[in-house]
């Protein structure tokens, strides 16, 4: 049923009553976003001014063709639209759910000078999920080098840059570590909004045999999935294929922290991860801290209030309370603006200005966080604001379960490539090469840790290689 | 009257709903005096300027009564003919032409006149006059041999129809003298037939509508003073193809495999309307009832500044309903009362002094100019300049902000129609010529513009 059009920020709300305990809030942060209708859309995409030189695209780390599909939802042209979004960005599905936008299309629409930005991601997924009900198939490349290129780690980079190549008619096999590809998408992101099969549905899409082939004489370039165990070393790699593209993505690197080996205790990447495995029926603490101020700290907060919430539809138990503790502001704070508003309205507490000293524990468990207040002073190096320690403001926060978020980094293996001083590969920033035919992307790279930015990564490697094996050829 | 608790969504809170009904109209609960809104016209008082045009809206007893309890002061009942007339309707008659997501800008149908012949005309004009002394009650008619139109015409007239109207010019079918042609589409024609009208009623006022679908409009306009006739309603429908299902390649409306011609109504053929009324103003004296295309009250006093003197309406309240007469009077008086203009007859004909052929245009050296706070670099400007005008904008991309180049903009005004927000852009005058006198010219073209 079309429902109202719903303000920029809040997600529909559908027919399905808001469960007992849960706050309006809560329902919005925990429940999927309603994807547009036909009239919704074709509402929405009338508001486009259609800008020349349109600064939305400029924005797109995909660069999708955003006022061209939005002139093709208006006639109605909608497979038309849908090829446009998914040429430039194969993971379409993925960034139709979860992109944020207001870090760019959205944030650069000059529609928002008049009165409101476009809804373009919603617009974007609409013509996705249009388009998938005729089941399409990338057509098979013009053209085919006997090329291969290896792929580690089958991300969204890795995936976005493996049907870049594969386009271009090069093979390619992807080095997965994990039973399933996807890295962060299948593995930690929020279940409660991205949905169970929104990669999977993009997987299919890149994975899937050309529409032609079989019938064309000319065997198409594939995709070969396996698992890294089979990889030895980048050198070796690097001598068996034309060409490597690294995207192993990032691991949790924290602090080191007094306290850090107590039980009660773990990684915030490691507590989404369960999250998402046991559907939020994990058990979490009365009092849970979360260390850290970027997207996985407050995605963690938020599936603990989750899991709270979970747990009290099957018992009465006590709500947790559930804090963020940053030691810059919320100014400083990597975490996108709307991920912290969200939190902040689901029940999450926020402590600024708030650095960890010690996790105190007792017995072995964790029974408290001890924190120093502080102030901010100069740049660092990485051009953040260094926090000072104001002296005689500890303070201690009672909780027995703490969420470590305090930073993102690279495993061994991949640390053998060159590093910049911020601890991520170096690698050229548009074309992403390391060296020699090595190239990397996607978070490992410390790129924008958005799926769109990792798309970018990819699709400009691809090119980059594509362009390198052409000229060889 | 629903007494149930609501929920309110936004707080998730319950309420009980204060009770509300749907009928009321907002002259129960205006403040405004809306005296400023009577009007003279045919030698009839109009409590004001707004009347149902011959439709559907007036086809039954109920709706005309529901339009008058609600602040319409008049309606024209939908076109009747001589008992026997055989009207032959097909449906499904409406389509809707859409802009976008906007329903309705213009609106076809096949309709015809109305079922009913002038037997029941005569019964509600009678009842209606009782029942709303104070409401004009118009009829309108069609015939198609001589004796029926004088017949129509006086019964109608003994009755006591406030104003008799005659549609020359309904596209939909074709009644008229010769098979597929409007009455009005012939001058001889119309003159004669306007004549056996006002013979029926000579002692009621009588409108001829017209079609603004003839070679020129003038001189229909002067075969009907010639004949005599009280009064104009311009125009009527425009013949029209709605569109066509391109999947089936039936045109709409479609009636199985086939379809037809509508009349086009609505706010897309507002323009074509005005146009009508400013040339019969500017060159007949005669009242004339604007009809074609309002919807607002703003489009009323669009036609009454080219001359005409009370408005008809028919696709707004066939898209909304009679309620939006509350807009229509409060909007109105207001602006009256801010313009300090005591009735909307002064409105009447005060935009014809300004219409001028184009001949007698003055020649400006106008120039485009951007007003940097106010624009918000869409740069629609620059590509309409680009491919539709003089190459004469600049665009800078890091600055997202369009220059005038002085040399090359010739001021034709593109810039300005194509942007989104007021005072982005603005013409300014440089310098004015003197008109041209163009001497070898006898008359100046009535209509300019438009010829590519």
């Amino acid at each position: 049923m079309p429902g109202p059009r719903t303000d920029s920020s809040s997600t529909s709300m559908s027919e399905r009553p808001v469960p007992k305990g849960w706050t309006n809030a809560q329902y919005r942060a925990f429940s999927p976003e309603e994807p547009y209708d036909l009239s919704q859309a074709l509402a929405e995409a009338d508001r486009c001014l259609q800008c020349f030189d349109p600064p939305c695209q400029r924005q797109c780390p995909a660069s999708i063709a955003i006022p061209r599909f939005i002139r093709m939802i208006r006639s109605r042209n909608l497979r038309g639209a849908a090829e446009v979004v998914r040429s430039a960005n194969p993971l379409a599905n993925s960034c139709g759910v979860a992109c944020p936008e207001e870090q760019y299309c959205a944030g650069a629409c000059t529609r928002g000078k008049i009165d409101d930005a476009l809804r373009i991601r919603q617009l974007h997924r609409f013509v996705t999920l249009q388009e998938e009900r005729a089941k399409p198939r990338p057509a098979s490349p013009k053209a085919r080098q006997e090329k291969r290129v290896a792929v580690v780690g089958g991300g969204p980079a890795g995936m976005a840059c493996a049907f870049e190549l594969r386009r271009r008619g090069i093979a390619v096999v992807i080095y997965e570590a994990r039973k399933q590809a996807g890295g962060v998408l299948t593995h930690s992101i929020p279940l409660y909004r991205f949905g169970s099969d929104t990669f999977s549905r993009d997987a299919n899409w890149i994975l899937a045999p050309a529409a032609d082939a079989g019938r064309g004489r000319r065997k198409a370039a594939t995709i070969e999935l396996k698992t890294s165990k089979q990889m030895s070393s980048f050198e070796k790699l690097s001598r068996t294929f034309d060409a490597v593209f690294v995207s192993p993505g990032a691991s949790a690197h924290h602090l080191p922290l007094k306290g850090g080996d107590l039980r009660g205790v773990s990684t915030a990447v490691e507590f989404l991860e369960t999250c998402r495995r046991r559907r939020y029926r994990n058990r979490v603490g009365g009092h849970v801290v979360v260390i850290g101020g970027g997207n996985v700290a407050v995605d963690a907060a938020l599936a603990a209030v989750r899991c709270g919430l979970e747990r009290l539809q099957r018992s009465c138990a006590e709500q947790p309370q559930v804090h963020v503790a940053y030691r810059r502001s919320r100014l400083e704070m990597p975490a996108w603006d709307r991920e912290i508003r969200e939190a902040e309205e689901a029940g999450v507490h926020l402590h600024l200005l708030a650095a960890p000293l010690e996790i105190i524990g007792r017995k072995g468990r964790v029974s408290g966080l001890r924190l120093q207040q502080v102030k901010l002073s100069g740049l660092d190096a990485t051009g953040r604001r260094i926090p000072v320690p104001l002296p005689g403001t500890e303070f201690e926060l009672p909780c027995d379960q703490v969420l470590l978020a305090t930073g993102m980094g690279l495993d061994a293996l991949v640390q053998t490539l060159p590093c910049t001083r911020t601890g991520w590969v170096r690698s050229h920033p548009r074309t992403g090469l390391v060296r020699g035919n090595i190239y990397a992307g996607g978070d490992a790279t410390g790129s924008d840790q958005s799926i769109v930015a990792a798309v970018r990564d990819g699709k400009s490697a691809a090119e980059a290689i594509a362009t390198r094996l052409g000229r060889k050829a | 009257m629903s007494k149930t608790p609501h929920r309110n969504p936004a707080s998730g809170t319950d309420f009980e709903a204060l009770p509300i009904d749907p009928e009321a109209t907002f002259e129960q609960e205006a403040y405004y005096d809306y005296g400023n809104l009577e009007t003279e016209f045919c030698g009839l008082h109009f409590e004001n300027p707004f009347i149902l045009a011959a439709s559907p809206c007036t086809d039954e007893l109920s709706l005309v009564e529901r339009a008058f309890d609600m602040g319409w002061a008049g309606a024209v009942l939908k076109t009747t003919s001589a008992e026997g007339t055989r009207v032959d309707l097909a449906y499904p008659m409406m389509t809707s032409l859409d802009h976008g997501a906007q329903r309705l800008v213009g609106m076809g149908n096949i309709d015809l006149i109305s079922c009913y012949h002038v037997d029941e005309i005569v019964k509600r004009v009678r009842h209606l006059k009782r029942r709303f002394p104070k409401k004009i009650v118009i009829a309108s008619m069609m015939g198609s041999r001589e004796d029926d139109w004088r017949t129509l015409a006086r019964r109608l007239a003994d009755v006591g129809a406030d104003l008799i109207e005659c549609s020359f010019s309904c596209p939909q079918g074709s009644m008229g003298e010769d098979a597929g042609k409007m009455v009005a589409q012939s001058v001889e024609t119309t003159e004669r037939v306007a004549g056996w009208v006002k013979e029926g009623a000579p002692d009621t006022p009588v409108a001829i509508k017209i079609t603004p679908q003839v070679t020129d409009i003038v001189a229909v306009a002067d075969a009907l003073v010639r004949a005599g006739v009280d009064a104009i309603t311009a125009s009527n429908s425009i013949p029209a193809l709605m569109g066509i299902d391109i999947e089936s390649y039936v045109p709409y409306p479609s009636l199985g495999r086939t379809s037809t011609y509508s009349g086009l109504t609505g706010p897309a053929i507002k323009p074509i309307t005005l146009r009508t009324i400013a040339e019969i103003c500017k060159h007949v004296d005669l009242p004339v009832l604007g009809t074609g295309g309002a919807s607002t009250w703003q489009d009323a006093v669009e036609f009454m500044l080219v001359g005409a003197g009370v408005v008809q309406y028919c696709t707004a309240p066939m898209h909304f309903g009679f309620r939006i007469i509350d807009d229509l009077k409060s909007g109105l008086s207001l602006y009256l009362s801010r313009k300090k203009l005591s009735s909307p007859g002064a409105l009447r004909g005060r935009s014809l002094k300004h219409i001028v052929g184009h001949d007698d245009l003055p020649r400006y050296t106008v120039r485009s100019q951007v007003n940097p706070e106010a624009c918000i670099g869409c740069g629609l400007c620059y590509v309409a300049c680009r491919d539709g005008g003089h190459e004469a904008i600049d665009w800078a991309s890091e600055t997202r902000l369009p220059r005038v180049d002085e040399d090359r903009c010739v001021g034709c005004g593109l810039c300005l129609t194509v942007r989104p927000v007021r005072d982005c852009l603005e013409l300014v005058a440089t310098e004015a010529k003197k008109p041209r006198r163009d001497k070898t010219r006898a008359r100046s073209p009535r209509v300019s513009g438009g010829g590519y």
